[in-house]
């Protein structure tokens, strides 16, 4: 249609190529950090589980075998990694442009719910070798329960900031 | 004589419209297999002409940063996606034949949208309203194709949204010197 009803825009300066570069490298860690978070999701079912099976086994009347006390600490190690990494990958990715909106979105509840997901792991890891060197002593029990607590609200943490994406 | 004259001169000329931007938005609505969402633009510029033969033509210019979608974050994934950086309008120019500008009116216009530099030309049902003589409300719902512009669309967990998105026009015009 050949008409013009508005005035002509300006054409657009060319740093648009650093732009692009940016962009390029931002979509890729974005894409991995998608990736890692969807394996931090796998492994904190799985870290959730057997920690409380190994809860259960040890101060629920399980008999205290210790049998899945090798899998959590794996699956705990692992979690922590992956999510670790990508937190990294989002914190560390460029941002190819300003800033203009500010507020609250879905975006704000993932990075606050993923903050407390990251305390929530930072307190696991000592409270976890804390409890097992408790062994014997009166307060493990608590101890380990205060350690599954945590891992529940971390996990809900982590729950929700990933469907908040959803939304 | 020359009252009939001045009389020819002013139905012979065009009629102007501007966009009322306080009352106009137009916004898209993207659908991925997990959930859908919408994005929405309150700072449209736009122009209209009516022509001695009764045509309309239309011209609304967006700025692709100005939509929004709740998410900031998906909203920068939409600059990105569009390659606002090279392309940062939306452009649409609509022409409508046969327009009578009182009541209301469903008609169909020939729209032509340009986004991330591809324009797609299609025939769009649209409702012309003129609720005062001064004002006219268009609104309208309709899809276009975003490979269609030759964006490539976008994931989440991997997955592509759908390719069909949703458009609904929302738009005012008042009359020049009116």
């Amino acid at each position: 249609m050949d008409f013009d009803l508005l005035p002509q825009s300006q054409p657009t300066a060319s740093a648009a190529t650093d732009v692009e570069k940016r962009i390029k490298r931002r979509r890729t860690m974005l894409q991995v950090h998608q990736g890692f978070g969807i394996a931090t999701a796998a492994l904190m079912a799985g870290t959730v589980i057997t920690g409380q099976l190994n809860y259960s086994d040890r101060f629920g009347g399980g008999g205290s075998s210790g049998r899945f006390e090798l899998l959590h600490d794996g699956l705990e190690a692992a979690t922590t990694v992956s999510f670790a990494t990508a937190g990294l990958l989002a914190l560390l990715a460029p941002v190819p442009f300003d800033r203009e909106k500010e507020g609250v979105d879905t975006v704000t509840v993932h990075k606050w719910s993923m903050l407390v997901a990251t305390i929530g792991m930072a307190s696991e890891i000592p409270l976890g070798i804390y409890t097992v060197s408790r062994e014997g002593y009166v307060n493990q029990g608590t101890m380990a329960l205060t350690h599954l607590v945590v891992g529940y609200v971390t996990a809900a943490a982590l729950a929700t900031g990933a469907t908040a994406l959803f939304f | 004589m020359i009252l009939s004259l001045a009389a020819a001169l002013v139905l012979a000329s065009p009629q102007t419209w501007t966009l009322d931007a306080s009352r106009s938005q137009v916004s898209y609505q993207l659908v991925h297999k997990l959930h859908q969402f919408t994005g929405t633009d309150h700072r449209l510029q736009g122009r209209a002409r009516v022509l001695p033969d009764g045509t309309v033509q239309v011209e609304i210019r967006g700025q692709v940063k100005d939509f929004d979608s709740g998410n900031s974050n998906r909203d920068e994934h939409m600059l990105e996606t569009v390659e606002a950086e090279k392309f940062p309008e939306v452009l649409v120019r609509a022409l409508m034949k046969g327009l009578v500008a009182s009541g209301t009116r469903d008609g169909t216009a020939r729209v032509e949208a340009k986004l991330h530099g591809v324009k797609q030309t299609e025939d769009v049902p649209l409702t012309v309203s003129f609720p005062t003589p001064g004002a006219a409300h268009v609104t309208g719902v309709f899809n276009e194709s975003v490979e269609g512009f030759g964006i490539k669309r976008p994931t989440l967990l991997f997955i592509p949204i759908n390719d069909a998105m949703k458009i609904t026009v929302d738009i005012w015009f008042n009359r020049d010197g009116a």
